[in-house]
């Protein structure tokens, strides 16, 4: 409120300071604006959704003022702007100076960003504690664990004592909990000086401040392993039935951003070079977030199914958790930059940059779970600060970028541009090794870790990009284009599981104008990406699945075409016909991960701008992109080698578990606009339409599902491989605006405005706030906050009065 | 073949001279002289910024605006022939450009505008610009957005999906419009890939998003290569802008454990909710000594 109040004066004193100065400087009102109104909104479902990014609230309303002053006869000029005053999603901007020689500039802007209302059973939310006060109920909840020793070999699917008095609890608490509207606020104040110490020589310094205020919902858990009920293997593997235990939590967002940034430089037409540097501090006011755990009053560690200490059950049993929220951070950057003209209407332009990130907060305790303090090789004093090696992490990273474009034309038919880009981001952290971690919901000490069995240290990962791109266009005849281009991409990382990739490209495109009013475009590009050393997987470096490559990392072919037609019958007529066309094929060789993507786009328009007092547009789009996941439950040790597909001899990867997904998202999109003024000066109406819907399908089957029934087993080895089915997931959007202004007098005019918006989500993940043991995969002891339903109806009715003054 | 190149070199030098010629043998007549026959564009300069800054930023007297962009145009108003009077509007590519240039190429901004993508397409300032008229930037739309999306379809689909940036719909007064297309890219051409007015992708995305900035003890490598390998900034079907739903956009790299490598039924809490994001909240880097999997 304090910075609010700041800017306020801020502006209103530059803006007494221009009016003062514009009295001396016969400064005269170019233009002003101003619009007030009032309006009246209904909305039915998320209004968090309706208003994600804005605040469209009731009542009287300042929707904008504007206010132009320029010098008669003197360069002076000052500028305020304000749009939405006192909402949410306010802005203000003023700005001033002396055209082509000095202006300083300030601004504040807000932006929320609402998610949406859940429920949370624990106290406190938006700051770094949160509390559960209920000790009695915490008891009960303990009391009545559900451990491993207790459920002994019943399947997870049918609920015990235990499972549905918990169930019962929690459902109490949820609904005894008030509801509440998680949602953060961006505020942006800058303050902006530039200098032309000559006409050729700029000089600026800017002041960003931004503060992120609120609470968003996060995940928190960990999984715990239980008995598989697929009738078929009961002997060969039981124990990959998993559940999750945890609370979703809130995290609080105090972030603070300042950013300082100064620079000057030559601009002549022949040659232009300049400087800039940046510095940002970022401030989290909140180094972690620890939260009551509802089902613990002591602390305990894991269990084995005997009730020994054992990493297999009973996990997340801590009283308070812990986690560390994004450390705040400097960093700085100098650019240098310039570009001179060279002969034969040629040009060459650089950039060179210098970067330095770090951070160094002090690392959290190890847990704040004492029961796995000096137990299995944890030290003694896991739940202090400064029990790490370090007290501080040093994150250092240096960024080093260049940038070199050579372009030439030298005749008015040949284009030629040659381009390289290089970014070396050196990642010189500390790599600390720690005698181990906290791990299964920080109730058991590992001193490997758990994805790989490897040391526990932590990676700074390194890379550097090369990019090269020569491209080269011709006029081959009056009506036809050609083009032409090449490209080199290289990466080279470091303490990563892979060494680098090379990609090589090449396309190709034409433009074509046969007669004045229709024209064709269209581009074919075709690039392989191929791969350095690919770390195999099933190792210490690597954790992952053989054959299994990270998509970004993994082979690649792409393949895409572009197309564009215009069509300009007349003048005031146009009609526009476009296509996209990408194919990537990932992986060649690999038997898992991303395989293939494929995306379709076409596209129509038309517009009619027949003049100001008639236009209409239309537009619209149909998308189709299609993915395919290959992958596999992993099971036990055992394989069966030379069957069905599989190649890799030895792994925890049964063909009979392998299953592919292919994700298939079709998506319509179409706009409408229309603006008629059937009494030209007088009377305007508008009118804008549009709607968008996604349907995604997921099909996800096992490929050896005959096989594996041949073999006797029920079209998989694992539950966990058989063939599911998802439901179809549906975004749909329905915006209509209408509105009409009637100019009253010269300088005033009245309007009014109507929207519609209905938005629908049908989505199977978006499920209720607390999950119970009701089949399969669920789980007793994980607490959700929310249920995430998007779907709204809103209609909103405004009036407004626009006068120039 | 050779013989052949240097002859249409030869013909387009004798062109280029002889156009060079035409154009130098007009003369300036002034901006009245102009107005006579073109009022309404002498009209609808007025109330622009070259119509009222240009001699306060660029020394050059009202009397002498059109000719400043169009060129001496004496022989054009003695035949009234427009070939014989240049028109930035009706020219192609670079040479459409090269009028405007002619003031605004000293300037960062467009420092890498030759041999952009947008230059290298054939598009102009005229492309996008209307100098006689248009808004504020003198752009041929009522907003930036809109301008940008009337060529960018598949941008235009993109902002009417679930998730987006706060850009939709900004010429409307219950529009979003806290974010223009500039907000990321620079359409006169950057140092970088696709236009972004950073050194790279990941820079653009840190100056709103600081906090994934900084070097974490346990990093999540496609999280500092590239926010694009899970993020789709235009907009996505899929919550938080990303380009596959979770779980499967997880599992599509990770499969060495049990528990993540599950076809997972519809109901199953390793699907629903935050899927995978549930336990591993850190997705984007943890600080934390026992954060090693991205919990803590």
């Amino acid at each position: 409120m304090i910075r609010i109040h700041r800017m306020i004066h801020l502006g209103l004193s530059l803006s007494l300071a221009f009016l003062a100065a514009s009295a001396a400087a016969e400064m005269r009102v170019a233009s002003s604006d101003l619009n007030i109104g009032g309006q009246k909104k209904s909305v039915a479902g998320s209004e968090e959704r309706f208003q994600e990014y804005r605040d469209l609230r009731d009542g009287f309303l300042i929707n904008d003022i504007l206010l132009r002053l320029e010098g008669e006869t003197s360069p002076y000029f000052m500028n305020f702007k304000a749009r939405n005053a006192a909402r949410a999603d306010e802005s203000y901007k003023v700005r001033g100076g002396a055209y082509g020689k000095w202006d300083i500039a300030a601004s504040y802007d807000r932006t929320p960003h609402n998610y949406y209302t859940g429920t949370m059973i624990l106290g406190n939310a938006g700051t770094g504690r949160l509390t559960f006060s209920d000790q009695v109920t915490r008891s009960y909840l303990e009391a009545n664990e559900q451990t491993r020793q207790d459920r002994g070999s019943l399947a997870r699917t049918d609920a015990t004592l235990e499972d549905s008095l918990q169930q019962a609890v929690i459902r109490d608490l949820i609904s005894g909990a008030d509801p509440m509207s998680f949602k953060l606020q961006r505020e942006r104040s800058s303050l902006s000086l530039g200098l032309n110490l000559a006409p050729e020589v700029k000089t600026w310094v800017k002041v960003n401040h931004e503060k992120r205020d609120g609470a968003r919902p996060m995940g928190s858990g960990t999984y715990e392993r239980y008995f598989q009920p697929f009738p078929n293997n009961a002997t060969t593997h039981f124990e990959d039935q998993f559940v999750l235990t945890g609370t979703e939590l809130v995290e609080p967002i105090h972030y603070y951003t300042t950013t300082l940034n100064a620079g000057g430089g030559v601009y002549k037409k022949g040659w232009l070079a300049d400087v800039e540097y940046t510095f940002t501090d970022f401030h989290n006011s909140d180094r972690t977030l620890r939260w009551a755990n509802p089902f613990r009053t002591t602390d305990a560690g894991a269990k084995s199914e005997l009730g020994a200490n054992a990493n297999s059950y009973d996990r997340s049993r801590f009283v308070e958790g812990q986690l560390s929220l994004p450390p705040s951070s400097q960093s700085h950057d100098v650019v240098l930059s310039g570009s001179v003209e060279l002969p034969l209407h040629s040009r060459f332009t650089g950039s060179l940059s210098y970067g330095l990130i770090n951070q160094r907060e002090l690392l959290a305790p190890y847990t704040l779970n004492s029961a796995i303090a000096g137990v299995n090789g944890a030290p003694a004093n896991v739940t202090t600060e400064g029990a790490t090696p370090v007290q501080r992490f040093n994150g250092e990273i240096w960024t080093l970028t260049q940038s070199y474009a050579l372009t030439s034309r030298p005749i008015d038919s040949l284009g030629a541009s040659l381009k390289y880009r290089y970014y070396d981001y050196k990642n010189q952290s500390d790599r600390i090794a720690f005698p181990g971690y906290a791990g299964f919901g920080e109730s058991y000490w590992r001193t490997t870790r758990n994805d790989s069995g490897a040391p526990v240290q932590n990676d700074a990962a390194s890379y550097t990009r090369q990019t090269t791109t020569l491209g080269v266009d011709y006029q081959l005849a009056q009506p036809l284009n050609v083009e032409a281009d090449l490209l080199w991409d290289r990466y080279d990382h470091k303490q990563q599981r892979i060494d680098g990739t090379d990609e090589v490209g090449a396309g190709t495109g034409f433009v074509y104008k046969p007669v004045k009013v229709a024209s064709l475009k269209g581009s074919y590009h075709w690039a392989h990406r191929t791969v350095q050393n690919y770390k195999g997987g099933a190792t210490k470096a690597n954790p992952e699945a053989k054959g299994l490559a990270n998509f970004n990392w993994a082979d690649r072919i792409r393949q895409r075409t572009n197309l564009r037609a215009e069509l300009t019958p007349a003048e005031a007529l146009s009609f526009g016909f476009g296509g996209q066309y990408q194919d990537d094929a990932y992986g060649a060789g690999d038997r898992f991960g991303y395989k293939s993507q494929k995306n379709l786009m076409g596209s129509v328009d038309a517009s009619y701008d027949l003049s100001e007092n008639f236009s209409v547009s239309a537009n619209y789009v149909r998308e189709r992109r299609k993915g395919l996941i290959q992958n596999a439950a992993k099971d036990d040790a055992f394989n069966l080698a030379g069957a069905l597909d599989d190649d890799f001899a030895a792994d925890n990867f049964n063909p009979f578990n392998y299953w592919n997904t292919e994700i298939t998202e079709d998506v319509d999109t179409i706009g409408f606009e229309a603006t008629l003024r059937p009494i030209p000066e007088k009377v305007a109406l508008n009118a804008g339409y549009e709607f968008s819907e996604s349907r995604m399908r997921f099909d996800t089957w096992n490929p050896n599902a005959e096989g594996a029934t041949a073999a006797g087993e029920d079209g998989a080895k694992l539950l966990n491989g058989a063939a599911q089915v998802w439901p179809v997931v549906v975004n749909r959007q329905h915006d209509l605006r209408v509105g009409g202004s009637y100019q009253m007098l010269k300088n005033l005019k009245v309007g009014l405005n109507y929207l519609f918006s209905w938005y629908q989500v049908n989505d199977f993940t978006n499920n209720a706030s607390y999950l119970s043991g009701a089949s399969g995969e669920n789980t007793t002891k994980l607490v959700r906050i929310g249920d995430k339903h998007y779907d709204y109806t809103a209609h909103m009715v405004g009036t407004y009065l626009a006068y120039q003054f | 073949m050779t013989r052949l190149i240097i002859n249409a070199m030869l013909a387009m030098a004798v062109a280029l001279v002889s156009a060079t010629t035409a154009f130098a043998a007009a003369e300036k007549v002034g901006a009245a002289a102009c107005a006579g026959c073109h009022a309404d564009k002498a009209d609808s300069l007025k109330g622009t910024a070259h119509g009222k800054r240009l001699e306060a930023i660029k020394g050059v007297a009202p009397e002498q605006a059109c000719e400043t962009c169009h060129g001496a145009g004496s022989l054009h108003a003695e035949a009234g022939d427009t070939k014989e009077i240049f028109n930035p509007g009706k020219a192609l590519g670079e040479k459409a450009s090269e009028a405007c240039l002619n003031c605004h190429s000293g300037d960062r901004t467009r420092m890498f505008w030759a041999g952009s993508a947008h230059d290298g397409k054939g598009e102009s300032c005229v492309s996008c610009h209307k100098v006689h008229g248009g808004t504020d930037l003198l752009l041929k739309k009522k907003t930036e957005v809109e301008l940008c999306l009337s060529c960018h379809k598949d941008v235009k689909a993109d902002i009417a999906k679930r998730s987006k940036h706060p850009l939709r719909d900004s010429s409307s007064k219950t529009g979003e419009g806290k974010m223009t297309c500039s907000s990321c890219h620079n359409p006169h051409g950057s140092r970088s890939e696709k236009l972004i007015a950073a050194k790279s992708i990941n820079d653009k995305c840190y100056e709103c998003h600081t906090e994934k900035q900084a070097a974490v003890l346990w990093e999540h490598a496609p999280v500092k290569e590239d926010c694009m390998t899970c993020h789709s900034p235009h907009g996505s079907s899929n919550d938080k802008l990303l380009v596959v739903k979770v779980p499967r956009l997880c599992q599509s790299c990770h499969m060495q454990g049990r528990h993540q490598s599950g076809t997972l039924a519809a109901n199953s809490a390793y699907a629903t909710g935050r899927a995978c994001l549930g336990c591993h909240s850190m997705v984007h880097g943890s600080n934390h000594p026992s954060g090693a999997v991205l919990q803590r």
